[in-house]
């Protein structure tokens, strides 16, 4: 054990995916509302999920704010800061997994990640407009050294399947209202925003705990005044399923992701047609697959992917719940966000030291992927001459 | 990430080791697995009876890389007796590998929790031997899983208890007391369908007359204390199955604890050696007895797979070289003329276990079902007057003639 991760884990685990690539799939999935929550506020639940071809029960729970104002109802994050913290859990965790499959013992990790949300004239969140400025920074205190380090993090920003979900096109891929498919036609466009100077800034910080477990808190700062919305005993855990490596200790990043999303829009719909009873049910699902995780197959992405989304509204007109969907994607910072390719910023710092500054983006990402597989292949070839 | 060298390997196995997986059964009995100590040239394998080894290289590396399931390093991680019947067991199993454990139920609570998840549920049946029983409907849901209990004959009920956080199917092979036979097939398929874990108790058959993983099961779990040992002198449990899944079972066993001393070890590793030879036995006595049983007036009903009128035939083609030594029955005056045919015994001991080479008797009521109301006895079929009987290898004449005499009496 290196770091609390089982190397021959997950060294068993990239060999089962060359044989039995049906193993190499895992989808996950939320559905919000689930159950009570604070007025203002929102809980989803995560479903069960596949691994493999098996299934994994994931019981937990993730409520958010609706308002995006700190403060506002809590000790919640909003959905924006939820996905700032996916985005770092999931580097923070996809590092672990590099540095400690080189040797690397870590002393102590920290990612925070942060991005501007623009506000309109009244202060609110302009629809539609995504997030800016995406940047994380890392802080890592380790034995390895500063070269192999920061080879790990520039992996990381090929390889963290949210990280990859945020620098590449990642739209919904199927956005079904009460069962029926909202055709592609329907699909949602950013809105292009109207122009302004004011923003707020969304951070979420990650601190590595054990293994693939760590605890992350949220702020956000308006007019330069920050105010966290998960601090000291809030704060939440992210972790792996134990069929992946992990303890169960709280949610994915990827369900972290799903459940910001749907949060979000739920606040967008359910303000437009009122709460339960009859108010909106969303369910939202994304997909990882190891073998673009870990190059085992080019073609296959390393991003989160597949994302899906069900709406249901027993009790709204089938046309105007339509009309409702489309108007809350199209509102939504996170979907628009998402939706289109854009750069990450990525800082390292090493033992106090930077160690790596850059800025990612899916055509230096995939360039990476296509080196890494030349490299595996022409590795391979004289050991396939010796074989013959 | 992709240049990672080990894949799963079976074992863990020392290099010592016999491995056997293409000769029969009894030859597996009898040699799989064995350590063939290279100083002394001992046919048997010896008692490393030690709780800790000395750390080399090896050591340092498994436990940098967590491969510390294959080397050894202290006794509830592994130890070359534990190694040898466990690979005496996989290689009778049909696995890839196995754990032993301090007692059935240590394998079957161990198995459950690794293979699940908290928010998990587990589809089971209220026939399933007691402890079992008392495990899923008072602890589970302690634990964060929940259970459902179905006929577990009844291929449909099972089905239309799989719900979305549905992970485990849990039955037995062959059930306790009453013989009921698990539609193993439908159930593989089921789970294979809806992406579940099929985990068989095959305390009743053995390998010897069902290997479930041949089937479609992704675990078999057995009490030890049983057939596999047959002597009725330890106390013992085993998991088989895939590595992979082994190996999360394991890593649950390390923390729970409930691992399986040198000693106990090399007894079940040496009863092993004739599992073969006795099951045959066990089976031939238990098709007598239960020929005997059914013409007997004062027999109201004989549960046995070899009667013409057991309701389970996909057994016979799970089973088609027997079905162990279990025979249960009714006698005819209820519980209280079951209590005096207990007395009344002169070769079967009246005690609880089975699967020993002694025949045993007991009452269902007053032993392991005595948790159940009598309502609840009857829903699963357990009727005033049933007697268990763990038909042993001695002469079935003489059996026969004891029972006779002992029912005759009443």
């Amino acid at each position: 054990m290196r770091n609390g991760l089982n190397i021959t884990g997950v060294s068993e685990m990239v060999h089962e995916l060359r044989e039995r690539p049906e193993e190499a799939v895992a989808d996950f999935s939320v559905e919000c509302p689930a159950g009570p929550a604070a007025e203002g506020a929102v809980t989803a639940a995560t479903r069960t999920a596949r691994i493999g071809t098996l299934r994994a029960a994931r019981p937990f729970t993730l409520t958010h704010r609706l308002s995006w104002l700190p403060g506002a109802v809590g000790p919640y994050p909003s959905p924006h800061e939820s996905a700032l913290a996916a985005l770092a859990s999931c580097a923070l965790i996809t590092q672990v997994n590099g540095v400690s499959a080189r040797g690397v013992t870590i002393g102590s990790l920290q990612v925070t990640a942060r991005a501007e949300l623009a506000l309109d004239a009244s202060g609110c969140p302009v629809p539609g407009r995504p997030l800016e400025n995406l940047r994380w920074h890392c802080d890592l205190e380790s034995d390895g050294p500063a070269d192999v380090v920061a080879s790990v993090v520039r992996l990381v920003t090929a390889f963290s399947p949210n990280h990859r979900a945020f620098t590449d096109s990642c739209p919904f891929d199927l956005v079904t209202v009460n069962g029926k498919p909202l055709a592609s036609a329907d699909a949602p466009t950013s809105a292009p925003g109207a122009e302004t100077d004011a923003a707020a800034t969304v951070e979420a910080t990650v601190v590595w705990e054990y293994g693939s477990e760590a605890a992350y808190t949220t702020a956000t700062a308006v007019h330069g005044v920050r105010r966290a919305s998960l601090a000291g005993p809030t704060a939440r855990t992210v972790d792996q399923t134990k069929q992946m490596l992990g303890i169960d200790k709280g949610p994915n990043s990827q369900e972290i992701l799903l459940a910001a999303v749907c949060a979000e829009l739920f606040a967008e719909l359910s303000g437009a047609m009122g709460g339960p009873p009859g108010g909106p049910v969303l369910r939202a699902g994304g997909r990882i697959d190891h073998r673009g995780m870990m190059n085992v197959l080019r073609t296959v992405p390393s991003r989160v992917h597949d994302f899906s989304l069900e709406v249901s509204t027993p009790d709204a007109a089938p046309a105007r719940t339509k009309d409702l969907v489309r108007a809350a994607l199209s509102r939504s910072v996170l979907v628009a966000t998402l939706a289109h390719p854009r750069t990450v910023e990525v800082e390292l710092r090493h033992n106090g030291t930077p160690a790596l500054n850059c800025v990612t983006d899916t055509a230096g990402a995939e360039a990476m992927r296509d080196e890494l597989t030349r490299r595996a292949a022409a590795a391979a070839q004289p050991a396939a001459a010796d074989a013959t | 990430m992709d240049s990672l060298r080990r894949g799963r390997v079976p074992g863990p196995r020392l290099a010592n080791q016999r491995v056997l997986d293409d000769t029969g059964l009894g030859t597996r009995s009898v040699h799989a697995g064995t350590y063939e100590d290279p100083v002394t040239g001992a046919v048997g394998t010896p008692v490393f009876q030690s709780s800790t080894f000395a750390f080399t290289e090896d050591t340092y590396q498994a436990f940098e890389q967590g491969d510390i399931r294959d080397v050894p390093i202290y006794g509830r991680y592994g130890s070359p007796n534990q190694w040898a019947v466990q690979e005496k067991v996989a290689a009778l199993e049909g696995a890839e590998s196995a754990l032993v454990f301090s007692s059935g139920m240590a394998a079957i609570t161990t198995t459950l929790l690794a293979l699940t998840n908290r928010g998990g549920h587990i589809v089971s049946s209220r026939d399933v031997y007691g402890g079992t029983f008392n495990l899923l409907r008072e602890d589970m849901h302690q634990l964060g899983r929940q259970v459902s209990f179905v006929d577990p004959t009844d291929a449909g009920a099972v089905r239309a208890a799989v719900r979305d956080e549905t992970q485990v199917l849990f039955f037995e092979s062959l059930t306790n007391p009453l013989l009921k036979a698990a539609p193993l097939a439908e159930l593989a398929s089921l789970a294979q369908e809806r992406h579940l874990l099929l985990v068989v108790d095959n305390t009743f058959l053995s390998p010897i007359f069902l290997r479930p993983t041949e089937h479609g099961a992704h675990i078999v779990v057995h009490s030890a204390t049983k057939y596999l040992n047959g002597h009725s002198d330890i106390t013992a449990g085993v998991a088989s199955g895939s590595r992979k899944y082994i190996d999360r079972v394991w890593a649950q066993s390390l923390k729970f604890g409930g691992s399986l001393d040198a000693l106990t070890c090399f007894l079940l590793e040496r009863g092993l050696k004739t599992l073969s030879l006795r099951m045959e036995r066990h089976h031939a006595n238990a098709v007598a007895v239960a020929a005997f049983l059914a013409g007997h007036p004062g027999v109201r009903r004989v549960h046995h797979p070899s009667r013409p009128e057991y309701p389970y035939p996909w057994l016979a083609g799970l089973c088609p070289d027997g079905y162990g030594g279990m025979v249960s029955f009714e006698i005819a005056g209820g519980n209280g003329a079951a209590l005096k045919f207990l007395d009344r015994l002169r070769i079967p001991l009246v005690a609880t276990s089975l699967g020993g080479v002694e025949s045993l008797a007991s009452l269902p009521f007053n032993t392991s079902h005595s948790f159940l109301t009598d309502r609840q006895r009857r829903e699963v079929g357990i009727e005033p007057g049933l007697v268990r009987l763990s038909v042993g290898v001695e002469d079935a004449d003489d059996l026969i003639a004891d029972l006779d005499q002992a029912l005759s009496a009443l």
